[in-house]
């Protein structure tokens, strides 16, 4: 699972129903991104950090939901390179 | 009389669009802005509707996360902490939520009525839930993450968990996901996010 930080929660997960290979993970730091199964994260540098919560739209993969452990929902519709606060 | 009642209702407009300019997403009436320690998001497949899982309560947004109304859990189910999701594959209408303190909880008609569904499980504090329902020759698989009791199973239409193992290695788990990549034995794979990170597991055991 190369690319997240060595030894520290990851407190949300999600794969995508119909690009299994796509990932989001979300930890204290932010939020990840995998399009390899779970390897190769890569950090999302617009996302905002103490994720608690992740999924993605059931049928539209580009879709992306948010939360962070204080409550705010964000959503992304381009994969997860810009986020929208909701709330 | 007609300019007092224009001068009037000029103040109440202006008095409305004020409010409106300043309200923030999520401020609407009857509607809590802060939802709190947040746990669990999904979106329905059935109508696109976000559901949210706090500490305090089980909300749910017709909007997208901008406003959100209270799901009614009976106070007899007496549940707290909403920590994780997981929709029926073949009936979105069937939802089962890990709560922690009182097991998972099921309602089978999109959010009206609710009951627990916990037979067979090992403790009542249940951070993550997983199904698998990929394979329609084989029976749907759902999974359920007890605190310090390991993982369990129900397979199929049967209503019992059956306890599977311990779990992955690092047994902090705060997630689970069955991940449509073949294994190469047969299934798929159990992806779980812990406080050491992501594991993975053959879902075909």
């Amino acid at each position: 699972m190369g690319g997240l930080p060595a030894s520290k929660t990851v407190y949300a997960f999600a794969a995508s129903a119909t690009d299994p290979k796509l990932m989001f993970a979300g930890l204290r730091d932010g939020g990840f991104k995998s399009t390899h199964g779970g390897g190769n994260w890569k950090k999302l540098n617009t996302a905002p950090k103490d994720v608690a919560a992740i999924t993605i739209h059931p049928t539209k993969p580009e879709v992306v939901f948010l939360g962070t452990a204080r409550g705010k929902i964000f959503k992304s519709t381009d994969g997860g390179q810009s986020w929208r606060r909701q709330n | 009389m007609l300019g007092r009642s224009c001068r009037v209702l000029s103040v109440a407009a202006l008095a409305l669009a004020i409010s409106l300019a300043f309200a923030l997403p999520g401020q609407a009436a009857g509607m809590a802005r802060d939802i709190g320690h947040l746990h669990a998001l999904l979106v329905s497949p059935a109508d696109g509707s976000l559901w949210i899982g706090t500490h305090n309560a089980l909300y749910r947004s017709n909007d997208e996360g901008k406003t959100w109304h209270p799901v009614k859990i009976p106070n007899d189910l007496g549940a707290m902490d909403f920590m994780s999701f997981v929709l029926e594959p073949a009936n979105p209408n069937i939802l089962y939520v890990g709560t922690h303190n009182r097991g998972v909880l099921r309602t089978t008609d999109g959010g009206e009525t609710w009951g627990s569904f916990s037979a067979g499980l090992g403790g009542p504090d249940i951070h993550a839930l997983a199904v698998d329902g990929y394979n329609a020759a084989q029976p749907r698989r759902l999974y359920a993450f007890a605190v310090d009791k390991g993982l369990y199973r129900i397979l199929g239409d049967t209503s019992e968990w059956k306890r599977v193992d311990d779990g992955p290695d690092n047994p902090d788990v705060r997630a689970l996901q069955t991940v449509n990549i073949p294994t190469g034995m047969g299934g798929i794979f159990l992806y779980a996010a812990t406080s050491g990170g992501i594991f993975r597991s053959p879902d075909c055991f």
